[in-house]
């Protein structure tokens, strides 16, 4: 008869629970994170003495909390890798936006600098042309400048949101330390601390976008969380805080240290993946990576129309001083972690061999090591470092001065700064250097048909480049040159004098001269604006393959394709994380529909169990009126 | 069976509409932009070879316009150098009307004051500007008047210099000639040598035609025939040694060295007439000489048979600048037709650009609407599917 009562008083109790949850469940059915619940029902422990009742109703085991572990870590997995391609993907678009837009890249403004010396050459004598070319100049400069320098800010950007997301990451590695010891203190209630786990687990899965990580469950129910590739965040109730700290390679950019809880120690770290890594990924392999190449084109622009200007004479007579100037590239410079006292200075030897590519050299105590940023292969390298011996790779010189000790390491930065560090130095238009540095002639009172024709200038650093040589032929055969000397005549034949290549032909007689003299006062010559012009096709990179406009186009096709990429990965990825998160909703999610069809069963089951009350007391009632009678 | 939880549902459905419309959008960028490729991303390799048949056309059209350029210049000059030869042509009349002998003292004159009238016209053409203040004949130093009087003479300042314009990938052509080359080095009479008639003479010897007998063998050294007696004469060289000797007729060609003198008239003896190599005469001096020769005012046999061989020097003279105009004109003709040739080839491999650019980078309308038509529909029945599901739940009929 109590067995009857109680069982429906144990129904009453366990259907409200049910309800309860149920109705936690409804309320959840939006909040991030949350697990579906569920009453586990056992049967109450039946007395079997004879004539005593064969049911004591239902107990509340517990509260399901339904997850699934397997699921969870493919879910926190997909996280890590999501927010690193997201983050990858979100800058590469910027920049593969920034270098092939025709109002923003950098290819059109080329095209129109050359198109400005073409034009000179028609007139080169001409003030307005000169301006042409001097603005389409300084455009080029200033869009370099533009694109280089939005790029720069994207670093910039990069470098505010690492520390963000390590500020972040801390705050998350705390709250689950703390969830940690919150769960372990329940241990021994009857209860599962289901929210805290639903809330740890969100902190995880939170944490993993951030950066890569990998969970260890305890025993005692605390988590433990390795970032990847293996430094430790959170162990039990401890937890290691990230720090940004100025890198020493480059004291304008941060770098991530993790610091130990216990010993307060920093080591610089390199997360894999996570939202941090695609952040310092990002940094690396698309900042760096498109400023150091399209550093290299301006660089390469630079270099090439300024060694062109000095091959030939201005306006005003003298040779061409330099049309661009750059500051900030090559550059390279001590680690600000050194112990020793080594220097280095950097310079371009060979353009063709230029990578665009940037190094971190390595001191050992007794050589050289230099590592390529953007793989971190060694490359082959030669020299001792010394001026007479300088080390010599890729197309770059480096001379060590100071002493450096083991262990020293210098970034080597041979292009990065050129895109931001071009300017117009040339102002004055008579500066443009148009006019070859010598011009010929046959004399007037020429007997013979003898004409002379320049053909190149062999050596402008001749030091007798402008002096004025008189070529008087003796006979039809033989010439001296300023009067002295008797060389054999064969007409057409290239002669090289004082750093000029130049043929005499036809049939000179005894007496005639030709001169070579300083070509000063001819505005009207464009052979040195031809050459100019011809430097846009001129194979200056790459051993030879690749032109200006070529080089650009390499950048737009490689942020293209890296781009295009990372778009094809980002979808795969977003599909897997997608898979699983869709996975463990179908274990954790909740259903309304569900939870709707339980409402229904519990209310019966409530209805019910308020029957068996409403009957136990009937029969009670009967009881008493039986005996009372 | 697998739960459908509720957020999820959601979710999904959610993720749905906004692909599909990320996919519409995507193809109305297309359309808006007439071009397949919007980033380098959507077709890399495509992005790459866009950039470069872009170049490559805006490279056509930058040599298109340098033929512009060096086409109008080279119309200039053959303007000019047309001048040039008319005047030249009327200059050579003018001379072979004065040589006619019935000319009286002042006709020749007249004729002087002509040929000076034309000098001075040549002078303005030599310096004819290209309308934007460049000398067309002054070479490289085309800023600055390249003939200027000096004297009775005019002298060349501008330099040697022929300026190039890049009209094709590797055609260069040449937009002008210098001055130099045109008015200044003009070969004297036949190019080899030339003779003239002693001032002293007192015969009636007038050097007709000189000829070129075997090419090569006039070194240019300097002789001189002398007449020993009205029908012989010797010929010494530069140092006085007689070299050769013979016999004379009136219209007999003298022959040595390779070359022969045809003097008409009769030469007295110790005329002299001095052989030497020919160089280069100016045309202004040329014509200059041509005109004092005729204002001297001759009037003896002798005078008047110097004033012949000169007439006949300067009508040599003449018809040397007259070739080397006709040369030019010639050279300048076949330029402007390279440059006529090269812009056909290059407006050629514009089309031939645009054509693969188009391929590369335009949009096939027709797919692309019913690309965007087909996406907008799926993106329609999205919505409706969310509006549908979500609009079940079983609460709505508890």
């Amino acid at each position: 008869m109590t067995g009857f009562l109680t069982s429906g008083l144990s129904a009453l109790i366990g259907t409200r629970a049910a309800l309860d949850i149920t109705g936690q469940n409804i309320a959840n059915v939006n909040t991030p994170g949350y697990s579906r619940q569920r009453v586990d029902f056992a049967p109450q422990q039946v007395q079997r003495t004879i004539g005593s009742s064969f049911g004591n109703g239902v107990t509340v085991e517990g509260l399901e909390r339904f997850t699934n572990s397997f699921v969870f870590d493919t879910v926190v997995d997909g996280s890590s890798g999501s927010g690193r391609l997201s983050t990858l993907s979100d800058y590469s678009n910027r920049i593969n936006n920034l270098l092939a837009d025709p109002q923003l890249g950098v290819g059109p403004t080329i095209q129109q600098f050359f198109d400005a010396l073409q034009d000179a050459t028609a007139d080169p004598a001409s003030t307005e042309l000169r301006q042409v070319v001097l603005g389409q100049a300084e455009a080029l400069a200033n869009r370099f400048n533009r694109v280089g320098g939005e790029i720069a800010e994207i670093g910039n950007e990069i470098d505010r949101n690492l520390a963000a997301t390590v500020d972040e990451i801390n705050a998350l590695t705390a709250e689950i330390a703390d969830l940690n010891v919150r769960i372990v203190g329940t241990n021994n209630a009857p209860i599962a601390p289901n929210d805290l786990l639903d809330q740890r687990d969100l902190a995880l899965t939170q944490l993993a976008e951030l950066i890569g990580i990998e969970t260890v469950e305890d025993s005692d129910g605390a988590v433990n969380v390795v970032a990847l590739p293996g430094y430790s965040l959170v162990t039990g109730a401890g937890a290691n805080t990230l720090a940004v700290e100025a890198d020493p390679l480059d004291a304008s950019r941060l770098r991530v240290e993790l610091r130990s809880g216990v010993t307060g120690s920093q080591a610089p770290i390199d997360p894999t993946s996570g939202q941090l890594g695609g952040l310092i990924d990002a940094r690396t392999d698309l900042v760096d990576r498109s400023l150091d190449q399209l550093g290299r084109t301006a660089f390469a622009l630079a270099t090439t129309i300024n060694a062109q200007s000095a091959e030939g004479l201005d306006l005003n007579g003298a040779f061409g001083g330099d049309v661009f100037s750059l500051t900030g590239a090559p550059d390279a410079r001590p680690a600000t972690s050194n112990v020793g006292t080594g220097n280095v200075a950097v310079t371009v030897s060979d353009l063709g061999a230029l990578t665009g590519d940037s190094y971190e050299l390595l001191y050992d105590g007794t050589g050289y090591q230099a590592l390529r940023q953007s793989d971190g292969a060694v490359v082959t390298l030669t020299g001792t470092g010394t001026g007479a011996d300088p080390l010599v790779f890729d197309g770059l010189s480096l001379v060590v001065s100071g002493t450096p000790t083991a262990g020293d390491r210098f970034a080597v930065e041979p292009t990065r700064g050129a895109a931001n560090g071009i300017r117009l130095a040339l102002t004055d238009t008579d500066g443009l250097a148009f006019a070859a540095p010598v011009s010929a002639s046959a004399a007037l009172t020429n007997v013979g048909n003898g004409s002379i024709e320049i053909n190149r200038t062999t050596d402008v650093t001749d030091p007798n480049l402008l002096a004025t040589s008189t070529i008087e032929f003796l006979d039809a055969n033989t010439y001296q040159v300023n009067g002295a000397g008797t060389f054999a005549y064969v007409s057409g034949d290239p002669i090289v004098l004082n750093g000029i290549e130049f043929t005499i032909s036809g049939a000179p007689t005894a007496g005639d001269q030709f001169t070579l003299s300083a070509n000063t006062n001819a505005p009207g010559d464009n052979r040195n604006a031809l050459l100019f012009a011809g430097q846009r096709d001129a194979g200056i990179l790459d051993g030879g393959r690749s032109g200006l406009v070529a080089s650009y186009g390499q950048i737009v096709t490689d942020s293209g394709v890296r781009t295009r990429n990372l778009q094809a990965s980002i979808e795969a990825q977003d599909a897997l994380l997608e898979a699983a998160v869709r996975e463990q909703q179908a274990v954790s999610g909740v259903d309304l529909d569900e939870e709707a069809a339980n409402l229904v069963r519990f209310q019966q089951a409530y209805q019910a169990a308020t029957q068996l009350v409403a009957i136990a007391n009937s029969l009670f009632d009967e009881l008493i009126g039986a005996v009372r009678r | 069976m697998t739960r459908v939880p509720t957020l999820d549902t959601f979710n999904r459905a959610l993720a749905q509409l906004t692909a599909s419309a990320a996919a519409a959008a995507r193809a109305q960028e297309q359309i808006a932009t007439g071009s397949r490729i919007v980033t380098p991303a959507d077709d890399p390799y495509g992005a790459a070879e866009v950039l470069l048949f872009e170049q490559n056309l805006a490279e056509l059209a930058q040599y298109s316009r340098n033929a512009t350029n060096a086409e109008v210049r080279l119309q200039r000059e053959e303007a000019a150098l047309a001048s040039v030869n008319d005047l030249l042509q009327r200059s050579r009349e003018l001379v072979l009307q004065a040589s006619n002998a019935t000319q009286t003292q002042e006709t020749r004159g007249f004729i002087a004051v002509e040929l000076r009238e034309i000098r001075a016209q040549l002078v303005d053409i030599a310096n004819t500007e290209n309308g934007r203040g460049r000398y067309l004949f002054a070479g490289n130093r085309d800023t600055e008047v390249p003939f200027v009087a000096s004297g009775a003479a005019v002298d060349y300042v501008g330099d040697q210099g022929q300026r190039q314009i890049q009209i094709g990938e590797s055609l260069f052509v040449e937009s002008g000639d210098s001055g130099d080359q045109i008015f200044m080095r003009v070969p004297r009479a036949n190019g080899v040598f030339t003779t003239a008639a002693a001032n002293a003479n007192t015969g009636t010897g007038i050097v007709a035609r000189q000829s070129v007998i075997t090419a090569g063998v006039y070194g240019g050294e300097s002789l001189t025939v002398r007449f020993t007696a009205a029908d012989a004469y010797d010929i010494v060289d530069g140092v006085g040694a007689v070299v050769a000797s013979g016999t004379f007729a009136p219209g007999d060609a003298i022959a040595t060295n390779g070359i022969a003198v045809e003097i008409d008239g009769q030469p007295a003896i110790g005329d002299e007439f001095t052989i030497a190599a020919a160089g280069y005469r100016d045309v202004f001096a040329t014509l200059d000489d041509i005109a004092t020769v005729l204002e001297s005012g001759a009037s003896s046999d002798a005078a008047l048979a110097q004033q012949a061989s000169a007439l006949n020097r300067g009508l040599e003279n003449l018809d040397q600048a007259i070739g080397i105009v006709l040369e030019t004109r010639t050279s300048v003709g076949s330029r402007l037709e390279s440059i006529d040739a090269q812009r056909d080839l290059n407006t050629g491999f514009e089309l031939l650009g645009r054509e693969a650019l188009a391929d590369l980078r335009d949009l096939d309308y027709t797919a692309a609407i019913s690309q965007l038509s087909q996406q907008l529909t799926a993106l329609e029945a999205a919505q409706q599917a969310f509006v549908r599901t979500q609009g079940l739940s079983l609460f709505n009929v508890l």
